[in-house]
């Protein structure tokens, strides 16, 4: 499950390459519910964009 | 196992151009369309007992939060307040305004709703404008029997960070785009040759909360905001009142009264303890009622709180995927993890699931009621006092009793 210091720097990560974007909103919004369907073990669907797959990959619990 | 899905409740997405999205409701969270209610009560309350706005009733706690909030908190708002003011005082008086066209004699509920989401409206419903919500100050001012709910997001990234700044200006800052969208609006509808009347969400009439519910754009959730289904509690109201003629819609069941009794989350997190776990009966109507006393300083004092905004998962994930998974697993996604329940406190610290902040006594201990009921209980306690008041002290209360009544009333404020 995705831990306090996971979620800083994944967001710090996502803020930092995208938070000038007119897409922050929409990957913030996607990588939140990714996150949460990580933390249900859920596999996450082709509707995600492949940047919230990578960010969420690359910053998992154990990853 | 999913669960049997009872019913999908098909809506029209943000745009007009979006897919229809479809929300299962599960069996076990099936409730009635709209809020359970009494109707007999309903109006007795609103007959024996009216409304009356927070900004009248609780005048002396909003003079108050002035003193309580940061330097920059308090500079924000002076700006806004500034920038807002004409806005409202625009709205006020829009009932007064003719249509300068003869009435086109046909239903314009599409017109409107094409419009709404021209203008950037999230959602628009439709339904009759219920004066039993009608505060006891606004009353008379109510021209018009028609009304359009219209709702705008509150932006998503700020919302995320609440209780800050940040989020401060995506709260106050949506309001004033809201505020110039619905005067547009109203324009727009007074081409047809209808009135609009413009019910500003810096001067209610009401709470709206109960039309947008009946106008089938969200339902109550357990934190006593309108949990859309594409905004859950991000969504920001106004109303619209017209003469014109249109098709109600009618109050959807989302799942979502008994979905929050089963998620609780808000009321787990609220630094405050100021949501009631379990429902009651108020007013004619079934909620998790807040306790406003615990609530009101704690939101004052820390940025606007709203942790309890935050913490939503129809906020935070959207409703269509937490009503998929709750069918799917039987979960209520994200609860218990840090992503949907951590948050921070100013000075306090980073609160993950299970942790909350405490607070000293004094921070409960703020002005009460009116401005002058807060005078005179004040004065009460110094009469009491052994030796009684002074005939400085007794000259002081008169004085600002005086500049008080002076003052009058205002509606206008955050509801």
């Amino acid at each position: 499950m995705f831990q306090k210091s996971d979620l800083d720097e994944l967001f710090n990560d996502l803020e930092g390459s995208h938070g000038a974007t007119e897409d922050y909103d929409r990957l913030l919004k996607q990588t939140h519910l990714a996150i949460a369907l990580f933390d249900a073990k859920k596999p996450l669907d082709d509707q995600f964009d492949p940047i919230v797959v990578e960010l969420v990959a690359k910053h998992q619990p154990g990853g | 196992m999913p669960k049997k899905v009872h019913h999908v409740v098909r809506r029209t997405g943000t745009r007009l151009e979006d897919p229809i999205i479809e929300i299962p409701v599960a069996e076990d969270i099936a409730g009635v369309p709209g809020i359970p209610q009494i109707e007999k009560d309903v109006s007795f309350y609103s007959r024996e007992y009216p409304l009356e706005t927070q900004n009248i009733e609780k005048a002396a706690d909003r003079e108050w939060s002035w003193s309580v909030y940061t330097p920059e908190v308090f500079e924000y708002r002076e700006l806004h307040e500034k920038a807002n003011a004409p806005l409202v005082a625009a709205a006020a008086v829009t009932g007064d305004i003719e249509p300068t066209v003869e009435p086109v004699g046909r239903d314009i509920t599409e017109d409107i709703r094409r419009k709404s989401y021209e203008l950037g409206f999230g959602d628009v419903g439709f339904t009759r404008y219920d004066r039993r919500y009608a505060f006891a100050s606004k009353k008379k001012w109510v021209k018009f029997q028609g009304a359009i709910c219209v709702a705008l997001e509150q932006d998503y990234a700020q919302t995320q960070s609440l209780p800050s700044l940040e989020a401060e200006y995506a709260h106050f800052g949506t309001y004033e785009t809201e505020n110039k969208q619905c005067l547009a609006l109203a324009d727009f509808i007074r081409s047809f040759g209808y009135h609009a009347q413009v019910h500003s969400p810096n001067d209610n009439s009401a709470p709206f909360l109960p039309m947008f519910v009946e106008a089938g754009m969200g339902q109550l959730g357990a934190n006593g905001q309108l949990l859309s289904p594409h905004f859950g509690s991000r969504a920001r109201l106004a109303i619209i009142t017209t003469d014109a003629p249109l098709t109600y819609d009618d109050p959807v069941d989302y799942g979502v009264q008994k979905f929050c009794q089963e998620c609780l989350v808000c009321a787990d997190r609220c630094p405050a303890r100021a949501i009631m776990r379990d429902k009651v009966w108020y007013r004619g109507v079934e909620k998790n009622k807040l306790i406003y006393d615990r609530c009101r300083p704690v939101m004052s004092t820390y940025e606007g709180c709203a942790v309890c905004m935050k913490v939503c998962p129809i906020q935070r994930y959207g409703m269509k995927p937490v009503m998929d998974h709750w069918v799917e697993e039987g979960e209520v996604l994200g609860k218990g993890t840090d992503n949907l329940e951590g948050f921070s406190l100013r000075d306090k610290g980073y609160f993950g699931p299970g942790e909350l902040p405490s607070f000293d006594r004094s921070l409960f201990e703020f002005p009460q009621g009116t401005k002058d009921e807060w005078l005179f209980a004040q004065f009460k306690d110094k009469v009491e006092d052994g030796d009684g008041p002074t005939a400085d002290e007794t000259s002081a209360f008169l004085k600002e009793l005086k500049e008080i009544l002076a003052k009058g009333t205002t509606t206008i404020g955050d509801e």
